[in-house]
């Protein structure tokens, strides 16, 4: 019954998205997002902001590594766009990290966390990098204690949380923080939200092709990515054309131990995609625009003429956000 | 008549039925309510499953373009399952197989359409875009082709175009039509067919976009057959079957549970009768017994009055509540009697006494024992009253307690008089402070503590200075009330913390417990101390019209010490002593390092001021090099010469001249000189390229003025120095202390030319992770860190990290403190280019810097 009701739904409507690049229907500007692949930002999160403030402070300090050097903030700066603008992270040890480290912002709307979406919660992540060698190589046994004896953090989990400090609450008020963490009100947004004039022409142009390419097909919903998982080198094997594979570069094969799952990452969000570079799981790109060039021949098979690929930059760069009202910024060159 | 053995069993058992009943009844409650949830919960898993086949549909048909909904519905999914799994722990028809095995076959049934979720995801939206390619594509090329003179294509493309392509659009009418009697092995046929076809193309612009057309129709076919899959997974496992399927199940358990509970219902039913007709039988016999009882409970009364009448009487049950007062315990704790019945004896506790002292009351009693004693209760939050007491508990035949009634006198007033004798033995009747006794008490007390904690505290010995004079002009009444006046203002010279003590006469002794860890900090927080006490009992005092002045002399010594504490007053008074001798109104120090310290520390101070204008200060130079032992710069350093004492150390100076705020002057004066003699050596050498940058430290305080920035531009003009050729060298510390104009000042003073470096990297709050936010463009490695580098890895991670980090930053590194010729090279190894220590040069003289700028 359902598979002839899904035949009969695609019939109808084979039509609709043989064309769906077509965006001159005439609907109400005010509801034109429900009817877009795109959704902008809830504009506010409802969170406790006790467990936020705390959060912060917890996200900031290195005491939850075990040489008491990083901090969660060490690779994921709010000011360099919730990542640390490297193309790999700096370990414990001084050394290179084996992945790019993505960003923090809008993490809450993934739906795993990591390139190869190893984590369903924040929390998840927060703890498995807190032991992980490279980065925290800390325990509880070893946090716990560094964390009671701190006044603030002593009298202050106690008021929020009667448990006091545990694994749980630590936790808790760092992903808590972290989903504070969201950017909105970027320019697509105000235009999703029905503000035509927030984007120029060129760049409503960019997202008609980002549509029409099929960019759309990974990079959609509120996070424009982040729930999906999709194979890398579709269309053409980035990796051997790369070369020098290592293990990182294997992605979910590495959590799933399956076949097929070899070279599949979670789609990553572009959202403040214009001041997160450097790009790709293996951070190997910088500019953007050679990043969009690389993603068509590699995901959509086809190469793109160059005034498109700057029309697609373009919009791209409308999807920068905001953070406590403050627009993001590429950060200062030292 | 039965016997009470017997009495007591049939209570019980009246008892057990009576509970059981209402255990039944409220079971049966509960069991309702969690059996309506877990139906609830089932529909509602229904519906959200429903909810997301249906967003399956919509994203399948194009309708939806995003995966929001589907990613939501899961989560939602996933809560309810949760819920659900409790429930069925909760439900106390269920046993724990039945709850496994519910659990697991939904979780499993759940992850697996999620993990199909995730397929589809993965795929419909490439198969739309390759189809959308093809379809576009193909269109294109036929176009293309038809503009083409076909005289003068080749055969290849002739074929592929008019026959080849037109073959594809129709498999893929049929794919779409019906997948899953889709004939693979034909499309693949076609497909390599197709592939050596392409070879015939002749045409480098076809052939090219031929060969991309595959990739995609092969993709197309590919991803076609696995949305289909998919779709096809989703609409046989459905979730609804599962959850009829349990639904059922569950059910079936919980009817067969309702039936057992209403066969144990019956029972308890048929128990009760036989028991109310037990007990109707039982009343009968204790109608008889009654007259008897009510006699008892005459005299029984005539009792009760006598003892009301004097003792204050409460009653309370085993857990303390209330259950009965008399009149005299209204009266005594202000209480109307109606107010407090009920309500936890713990009211009246005034938790005056220890915790151990209420454990013990609680353990005597509880265990059936009488307990008797004086205890302090409270009236109201201010008064309290004082009660000899006795408590007895109450046993029933079964040897459990289920009530205390405690009986008191009032005995307030004896304690009154008890507490004020002996406060009077603690302490002096004329001031009212602690008198010797109490002194002692409490200092042998802190001086435990105080080794326990390892701290130091003092004890300030003070003495009147002619006190015996006033005494015996004016009279003992005038010197009375002098003392008073002095009293009073000790106690307010110190802390809530602190005792001051009269021992008698003129002297007073204050004991500072536990002031501070580090003997220096003592020594210079009890030399504060005894000069305000010295200020404040040389201000007049006016006693009677007479206006008198006196002065007093004070010793000073710490505990604790190796010596017994007794001593420690002994050498108080010897100081005292000291302090007489050398003419009164001062202080001194039983320690003599301690004196030595404190009258060197006065002395610098005092000679500090005059060090500017007597041209003591004196800059030095220690040069940095680079690997190549190159100079490239130098760090100034301030070297005091005394006229009397030699060379200071900055570390004996520096500190001083920051509690005065004399660092101000001092940090100018450094920056004037320091910008003349650059402009000097520059002027003088103006071809020497080796003198990069003289840095200069700047402390917090000087950073911090508002006006830094001013004076610095005014010394630049005033003294023409280059600011290309300046360095500020500021701590971390300061980094951290008010960021945002920290920042901004740095970054002004950058726009002028002068470059920053941090002092001592690493040791203060290092968390790398804020480094980046900071302008700045050198790190200092702290020689702490350079120490023995090559020895000890913990070093030598930290330093490898800093350096990482701040080449990563665009940041450049120099190492202080280097002595040795393995530690140079350690550094070089870790990328360490830039040195300065012993190894190469101590700080010298600016002639002898001189000397090497020109040589080398």
């Amino acid at each position: 019954m359902l598979m002839r009701l899904i035949y009969l739904l695609i019939a109808l409507t084979l039509p609709t998205w043989v064309c769906s690049g077509d965006t001159s229907s005439p609907i109400s500007a005010s509801s034109r997002y429900k009817d877009e692949p795109i959704l902008p930002i809830p504009l506010t999160i409802t969170l406790d902001t006790r467990k936020i403030k705390l959060g912060e402070r917890l996200f900031n300090d290195p005491q939850l590594s075990h040489n008491n050097l990083l901090a969660c903030a060490s690779c994921h700066q709010l000011l360099l766009g919730g990542d640390d603008g490297l193309a790999r992270s700096i370990t414990n040890q001084g050394k290179s990290d084996l992945i790019n480290a993505p960003t923090i912002f809008n993490s809450v709307y993934n739906f795993r966390q990591t390139w190869r979406g190893a984590f369903r919660t924040l929390e998840h992540q927060a703890e498995a990098d807190l032991k992980n060698p490279r980065h925290g190589a800390s325990t509880w046994y070893e946090v716990l204690p560094k964390l009671n004896a701190d006044v603030y953090y002593k009298r202050t989990f106690q008021s929020i949380y009667p448990e006091g400090i545990t694994r749980e609450t630590v936790l808790d008020s760092i992903a808590t923080f972290e989903k504070s963490l969201i950017t909105p009100n970027s320019k697509f947004d105000q235009y999703l939200r029905g503000n035509e004039s927030a984007i120029t022409k060129d760049e409503k142009e960019g997202y008609l092709y980002f549509k029409q390419y099929g960019c759309i097909a990974c990079h959609q919903g509120v996070n424009i990515g982040g729930n999906v998982f999709q194979k890398f080198g579709l269309f053409a094997d980035y990796f051997s054309d790369r070369g020098n594979i290592t293990k990182a570069d294997y992605g979910l094969f590495n959590v799933t131990g399956k076949e097929k799952d070899r070279f599949v990452f979670r789609v990553p969000s572009l959202r403040n995609v214009a001041i997160t570079a450097p790009y790709l799981h293996d951070g190997s790109l910088k500019s953007l625009k050679k990043t969009i060039e690389l993603m068509a021949i590699y995901q959509l098979g086809t190469t793109l003429p160059d005034e498109h690929i700057d029309k697609l930059e373009m919009f791209l760069k409308t999807l920068t956000g905001e953070y406590k009202g403050q627009s993001l910024v590429m950060k200062d060159a030292l | 008549m039965m016997t009470s053995k017997g009495k007591s069993i049939i209570i019980i058992a009246g008892l057990l039925c009576l509970i059981s009943v209402i255990y039944f009844v409220e079971i049966s409650n509960d069991f309702q309510k969690n059996h309506n949830e877990v139906l609830y919960n089932l529909q509602e898993l229904k519906n959200l499953d429903n909810k997301l086949d249906r967003d399956v549909l919509l994203i399948r048909s194009g309708i939806i373009r995003h995966y929001n909904d589907l990613d939501n519905g899961l989560i939602k999914i996933e809560k309810s399952l949760k819920k659900l799994n409790t429930l069925f722990v909760n439900d106390f028809s269920l046993k724990y197989v039945d709850i496994n095995k519910l659990q697991s076959k939904l979780s499993k049934k759940v992850k697996s359409k999620e993990k199909t979720i995730n397929t589809l995801k993965s795929n419909i939206g490439v198969l739309r875009n390759s189809f959308m390619y093809y379809s576009n594509e193909s269109h294109r090329l036929s176009l293309l082709f038809n503009m083409l003179d076909s005289e003068q294509l080749s055969n290849g493309l002739k074929w592929i175009v008019s026959t080849e392509l037109p073959l594809f659009n129709t498999l893929i009418i049929n794919l779409l039509r019906n997948p899953t009697s889709f004939d693979k092995e034909l499309f693949s046929t076609h497909i390599q067919n197709f592939n050596s076809k392409i070879n015939n193309v002749e045409e480098l612009v076809f052939y090219n976009k031929l060969k991309i057309l595959i990739l995609h129709l092969e993709m197309i076919f590919e991803r076609n057959y696995n949305v289909d899959t998919a779709l096809n997974e989703i609409s046989e496992n459905s979730l609804i079957k599962v959850i009829d399927e349990i639904q059922s199940i569950y059910l079936d358990l919980f009817e067969e549970n309702q039936k057992q509970i209403s066969n144990y219902q019956k029972l308890i039913y048929l128990l009760s009768l036989i028991l109310i007709f037990y007990c109707a039988k039982l009343l009968w016999m204790q109608l008889n017994t009654l007259h008897e009882m009510k006699e008892i409970a005459v005299h029984l009364g005539y009792q009760k009055q006598a003892l009301d009448e004097h003792a204050i009487v409460s009653i309370t049950d085993k857990n303390g509540i209330i259950s009965e007062v008399n009149k005299h315990f209204c009266e005594t704790f202000g209480i109307n009697k109606n107010d407090i019945i009920g309500q936890n004896h713990n009211l009246i506790k005034s938790n005056y006494h220890t915790s151990g002292f209420y454990r013990e009351i609680w353990e005597t009693i509880s265990v059936g024992k009488v307990w008797r004693g004086e205890i302090k209760d409270k009236k109201n939050d201010n008064e309290f009253v004082w009660l000899d007491q006795t408590i007895v508990p109450f046993l029933d035949a079964k040897n459990v307690i289920y009530q205390y009634v405690s009986i008191g006198t009032d005995i307030t007033k004896q304690k009154k008089i008890e507490q004020d004798i002996e406060f009077q033995a603690y302490h002096d009747a004329l001031t009212g402070l602690p008198n010797r006794r109490l002194l002692m008490d409490r200092l042998e007390q802190m001086s435990s503590l105080c080794k326990l904690h390892n701290y130091f505290g003092g004890l300030i010995f003070i003495d009147l200075d002619r006190f015996k004079t006033i005494n015996d002009s004016l009279g003992h009444k005038i010197g009375d009330k002098l003392l008073i006046q002095v009293s009073e203002r000790l106690n307010l010279c110190v802390g809530i913390e602190d005792t001051v003590a009269r021992l008698g006469g003129d002297e007073f002794v204050i004991l500072l417990p536990e002031v501070d860890d580090d003997i220096n900090l003592v020594t210079l927080e009890l030399q504060n101390k005894a000069d305000e006490i010295n200020r404040k009992i040389r201000e007049p005092y006016l006693i009677e019209q007479h206006v008198l002045y006196t002065s007093a002399s004070i010793g000073i010594a710490l505990f604790p010490e190796m010596t017994q504490s007794s001593d420690c007053l002994k050498n108080a008074d010897i100081a005292l002593y000291k302090a007489k001798d050398a003419g009164r109104d001062c202080f001194r120090f039983f320690d003599a390092s301690m004196q030595e310290a404190a009258e060197v520390r006065l002395l610098l101070e005092n000679d500090l001021r005059d060090a500017l204008l007597k041209n003591e200060f004196k800059m030095f130079f220690q040069p940095q090099y680079d690997y190549d032992n190159a100079l490239i710069g130098a760090e100034l350093l301030l070297r005091w010469e005394h006229h009397e004492k030699g060379l200071i150390s900055p570390q004996q100076f520096i500190p001083i001249a920051e509690e005065t705020g004399f660092i101000i002057k001092i940090g100018a004066w450094v920056l004037e000189s320091g910008f003349k003699k650059i402009k000097y050596w520059n002027n003088r050498y103006p071809e020497l390229s080796s003198l990069q940058r003289i840095a200069i430290n700047v402390s917090p305080m000087q950073f911090m003025q508002s006006d830094f920035i001013d004076v610095v531009i005014r010394l630049i003009k005033e003294t023409e120095v280059d600011p290309y050729r300046v360095e500020f060298e500021i701590t971390e510390g300061m980094l951290f202390a008010n960021i945002d104009e920290t920042i901004e000042k740095i970054k002004q003073l950058q726009s002028l030319g002068i470059s920053f470096s941090i002092d001592d990297f690493g040791t203060g709050y290092s968390s790398l992770s804020y480094l980046n936010k900071m302008p700045i463009e050198k790190l200092k490695i702290d020689q702490s860190f350079v120490r023995d580098l090559h020895l000890n890895s913990n070093n030598e991670t930290i330093v490898q990290t800093i350096i990482f980090m701040a080449t990563n930053l665009g940041m450049n590194v120099i190492a202080e403190g280097v002595e040795t010729k393995e530690e140079l090279e350690a550094l070089n190894s870790m990328g360490c280019k830039k040195y300065q220590g012993y190894y190469f040069n101590r700080p010298m003289a600016e002639d002898d810097f001189e000397k090497i700028l020109t040589s080398g």
